[in-house]
């Protein structure tokens, strides 16, 4: 099993449990990361198929996905979806029930399918990859800790997401502990809302606990709802929104841990991602 | 001279090269030998002319070396060429044949004699800032002694005494060990309610006597904490003052008094009325920024009445806070010196508070500080009795003198009249002579002074300060040096308001009369240069000069006396840190303020609202990451600039509330002295433009009144007059 480093940075977006906004954090990170004049990958490996919701305007081109890839029924460029905000997207594709079932257990024999595919890809240097998982322990959940090179674990300010935390802690222990390739992980508090006594103390217990492993809070806004309802990136939806601004302070946060100097192209804006194994746009 | 000395043995930082035997032999030599024949050696113009120009040379070469040995270097050239100017004005230009140039010259003289004494004094002064270092208390806090906190006040309203007192609670000390008075002499029924509601203590006497000492010292036979710290009803204290405070004092039992730096967040009338808030350094950075951290080399760090702790035993051992004079702080802190015991500054700004609002207020306040310092040289002079060492005599006397600067400064802005006017010869000797002996002397002392000074005072600004408070300090100091019993304890206003923009023209007068008679002297000088005097040419060209410089100064002074309105009663403090403002729908937006009063704020938005007036939203503020929401109502709604009113608060919001804007000690440190350096002909070309702008302001008040006496109807041309732009 070949556990050499990967070419191209890994971020996996995880939770302990679900219903803390992660793949919404996900989106808004992917958005964050490159309008910093990256090229982000967000590749979905939640059954749901919800980051489509977040990242593409074409949402019936993401029926078929990773998924249909994985089973060779679709050549890899052609599911993959150029997204909003530059991001291009890997959706999980739509299926049906058995199926995923016989994805799982594939995965389950293959621990370095992820690995293996990500690499099959040779991505150019200045890529980033940001992984969506499903809440909770998974196959998915493993494949994506077992080439992450940065974590970031979702979490709500309440008593619910601070007891579920040693779950996943538990999880990154074992599967990126060992990796030589793992830099850290870090925490980022969702739906944050300082009017909240809870919220407040929570926060700060955090703080303490964490240190600088805390990424940031991104404080409750409706924005962010509106723009997921309204099908537009928040940041185009509410520029200046608070929200807005701790999701790009997040993403700072992530670059620096990642060691951005090294990631970003001398003329990062100049150009927008061009995928070796670019998409067309309509199979 | 002392200036190569070696620093005393409290210096932090020890240059073992000054103390060796063969440099203090070095520098003793020099000092006895060479320098007086640097001195007194007489010479022809073109000797002076050489021997200035090396020296020259040479203070420019040094003045781009790093470092405060160069800057000793600097101040020891300076020294000399000043040295060389005084003993030739002395011994070769006071040969006058007629009484009016004898009377004339003998004072401009003693006006240079002064300004020499005080620019030797002050680089002993600020030769080496001490630059001393909080020191961390024992890690038990129940190791950590009892302090007193005072809060005296006696006239000033409670909404600027009420951020104080809350800040004042939430100091981070053990919660039994500190203790919150306020001292109101002004027996005030609202201040005993509020003091009771928010569960500290009110202290009254049944006198006024000797004011804020009286007050304090009354208040110190009632407590009982080992420490007492002091501050102004208006000076609001982080919470880590005392922390960053009392270290010192457990490492020296002799210590009696901490002192920390008078920072104010809101512009003073210099500032306010001549537009460089921020830009310039303003008249108390020089004095915080760098003569304390220099008076604390030689263990000679003034008290200056507020933010400040005392050694309880030490303060009642020297008879509590002076009350023989109307600058107790000073006075008490040179008894606590005279009977042996120490005082030290740290140059951290710990607390904030307003600037005196308008000029009128703040010369008062000067006048206070001038006529104390010279009832201290009458009644206690620092110079003689026992206790002090000499440069602590020599620190107070520096100070004391500093403050009669007003005479010497009436000179200096009137000397070339005298020439221009009457043609009296006040300085004998040609105009070459005097070009080669004073121009070194005038660039020496301030191509060093700016090198010290530079981050804490640009050049001329000076001139400007003191040449507004010349005339109202001269008497005082004058009246105090003759009969120090005479004047009144004059209470420093402050939170006013200020409601139309007006031109003060009582304060102005004196410059406004001392502007006349240099116009007038140009006038003369331009008649004497037609034909009336075709030998002197060079002579009327360099008082001309002189006068136009005069004219630009005084023109900087006029200017400060035009106030500008202001605009809400609640004091305003401009403050840009970021906040997020919550609005009924559940959007939010990322922002920051403009500035901040206690009853509200203004936001900076990045982008228009649409926010009705008076309509409710929650606005959060940060302190460090911790996020505190206040709930507000919009006042006005224009553009990019959002006005909110906050909602009633309770104390806790309203402590919170403190601590996200005034209390930040993280921003005003930050601020306070660090100005960057600026050339010299910049700073002219400033003050060039500022005093335009007062001739401007002048002549437009003075149109303004002639046409409303001209006019008849009085109504219409008041109209006209309000709206006019000035």
């Amino acid at each position: 099993m070949a556990q050499q480093g990967l070419t191209v940075p890994v971020v996996a977006v995880v939770a302990a449990k679900g219903g803390v906004g992660k793949t919404t954090v996900a989106a808004s990170l992917c958005a964050a990361l490159a309008a910093t004049g990256l090229r982000v990958l967000a590749i979905d490996l939640d059954p749901q198929n919800a980051l489509r919701l977040h990242l593409v305007a074409d949402l019936a081109g993401c029926e078929a996905g990773l998924a249909s890839a994985l089973l060779h029924q679709t050549p890899w460029p052609h599911v993959m979806r150029p997204g909003r905000s530059g991001v291009v997207l890997l959706p999980f594709g739509s299926i049906d029930d058995e199926i995923q079932l016989d994805i799982e257990r594939y995965l389950a024999q293959q621990p370095d399918w992820l690995r293996q595919t990500l690499d099959s890809f040779a991505l150019p240097p200045d890529t980033l990859v940001v992984l969506d998982t499903p809440p909770g322990p998974s196959v998915y959940l493993q494949q994506a800790l077992r080439v992450s090179q940065l974590n970031v674990v979702t979490l709500l300010p309440d008593a619910a997401s601070f007891a579920t935390l040693p779950i996943i802690d538990r999880m990154i222990g074992k599967y990126c502990g060992p990796r030589e390739d793992f830099l850290a992980t870090g925490y980022l508090v969702n739906q944050f809302d300082a009017s909240k006594r809870l919220a407040r103390d929570v926060l700060q217990a955090l703080r303490d606990s964490l240190g600088e492993r805390l990424l940031g809070a991104v404080h409750l806004d409706q924005a962010v709802s509106e723009a997921l309802a309204s099908a537009v990136p928040l940041k185009s939806y509410a520029p200046h929104a608070q929200a807005t601004h701790d999701f790009d302070h997040c993403a700072q946060q992530l670059m620096h841990r990642l060691g951005a100097a090294t990631l970003l192209p001398g003329t990062a804006s100049a150009a927008r991602p061009t995928f070796p194994s670019e998409p067309s746009h309509r199979a | 001279m002392t200036t190569v000395q070696p620093p005393a043995a409290r210096s932090a930082e020890p240059k073992a090269l000054l103390r060796h035997p063969a440099a203090r032999a070095l520098a003793w030599l020099v000092t006895l030998v060479v320098l007086p024949a640097l001195i007194v050696t007489p010479m022809t113009l073109h000797q002076q002319l050489a021997l200035s120009i090396v020296i020259l040379l040479a203070a420019l070469v040094i003045n781009r070396l790093k470092g405060r040995i160069p800057s000793l270097v600097l101040i020891f050239l300076s020294v000399v060429v000043s040295s060389r100017y005084v003993y030739w004005r002395v011994t070769e230009t006071m040969y006058m044949d007629n009484l009016l140039d004898l009377v004339l010259g003998t004072g401009l003289l003693m006006a240079e004699l002064y300004a020499f004494v005080v620019l030797l004094l002050g680089y002993m002064q600020t030769a080496w800032p001490l630059e001393r270092k909080p020191v961390p208390l024992p890690a038990d806090p129940a190791l950590w002694p009892t302090i007193d906190l005072f809060i005296p006040t006696y006239n000033e309203s409670l909404s600027v005494v009420r951020p104080t007192v809350l800040a004042a609670q939430s100091i981070d000390w053990p919660r039994d060990k500190i203790k919150i008075f306020v001292l109101d002499d002004g027996r005030r029924e609202e201040f005993r309610v509020f003091c009771e509601q928010v569960g500290v203590t009110h202290v009254t006497r049944d006198n006024n006597r000797h004011a804020k000492a009286g007050n304090i010292n009354a208040a110190l036979k009632n407590t009982s904490g080992e420490f007492v710290a002091i501050f102004d009803c208006d000076h609001i204290p982080t919470r880590s003052f005392m922390q960053i405070a009392l270290g010192w004092f457990g490492r020296d039992p002799k210590l009696g008094m901490v002192q920390l730096p008078h920072y104010f967040f809101s512009a003073d009338p210099f500032e306010k009325n001549l537009g460089t808030f921020g830009t310039v350094p303003n008249e108390g950075e020089l004095f915080y920024g760098l003569i304390q951290d220099g008076n604390d080399l030689w263990n000679a760090t003034f008290f200056c009445g507020s933010c400040a702790v005392l050694r309880r035993t030490i303060c009642e051992e020297v008879g509590g806070i002076a009350v023989e004079t109307v600058t107790e702080d000073a006075h008490t802190a040179l008894k606590i010196h005279r009977a042996g015991y120490n005082t030290a500054y740290l140059a951290l700004p710990q607390a904030a508070g307003l600037a005196t609002e308008s000029l009128s207020g703040h010369v008062g306040q000067r006048i206070r500080w001038a006529r104390g310092m010279a009832q201290i040289f009458r009644v206690d002079n620092p110079l003689f009795g026992r206790g002090l060492k000499w440069p602590q005599r020599l620190c107070y006397v520096n100070a004391m003198l500093h403050f009669l600067y007003g005479l010497p400064r009436l000179i200096y802005l009137t000397a070339p009249l005298a020439y221009l006017l009457f043609g009296a010869s006040v300085i004998h000797a040609s105009a070459s002579m005097i070009f080669a002996y004073a121009l070194p002397h005038i660039f020496h002392a301030n191509l060093t002074n700016s090198r010290i000074q530079g981050r804490f005072r640009y050049l001329f600004w000076n001139e400007v300060y003191e040449a507004v408070l010349a005339w109202y300090i001269f008497r005082p100091t004058l009246v105090a040096l003759i009969n120090p019993k005479l004047g009144s304890f004059n209470v420093t206003a402050k939170g006013g308001l200020i409601q139309e923009q007006y031109f003060d023209t009582q304060i102005a007068k004196a410059s406004l009369f001392l502007m006349l008679l240099n116009v007038v002297g140009v006038a003369a000088g331009l008649w004497r240069l037609t034909w009336v005097d075709p030998d002197n040419i060079a002579t009327v060209w360099l008082n001309l000069a002189w006068t136009f410089y005069n004219l630009m100064i005084l023109g900087a002074c006029v200017a400060a006396a035009n106030e500008s309105r202001q605009v809400r009663s609640a004091h305003r403090v401009e403050l840009r840190v970021p906040a997020t403002l919550y609005f009924a729908d559940g959007h939010t937006m990322r922002c920051h303020t403009f500035d901040f009063s206690s009853s509200g704020l203004a936001i900076d938005l990045p982008a228009s609202v649409t926010a009705d007036q008076a309509a409710p939203l929650q606005v959060g503020l940060y302190r460090g990451d911790t996020e505190h929401r206040f709930a507000a109502t919009v006042r006005f709604n224009r553009g990019k600039r959002l006005g909110l009113q906050f909602e009633p608060m309770d104390f806790a919001q309203e402590r919170t509330l403190v601590q996200c804007t005034t209390a930040r000690a993280d921003i005003w440190a930050a601020r306070w002295g660090n100005h960057p350096r600026v050339a010299a002909h910049r700073v002219i070309g400033h003050i060039a433009r500022i005093s335009a702008v007062g001739f401007r302001d002048m002549f437009a008040h003075y149109l303004r009144a002639g046409a409303r006496k001209l006019r008849p109807a009085p109504a219409a041309a008041a109209a006209t007059a309000g709206k006019e732009p000035t």
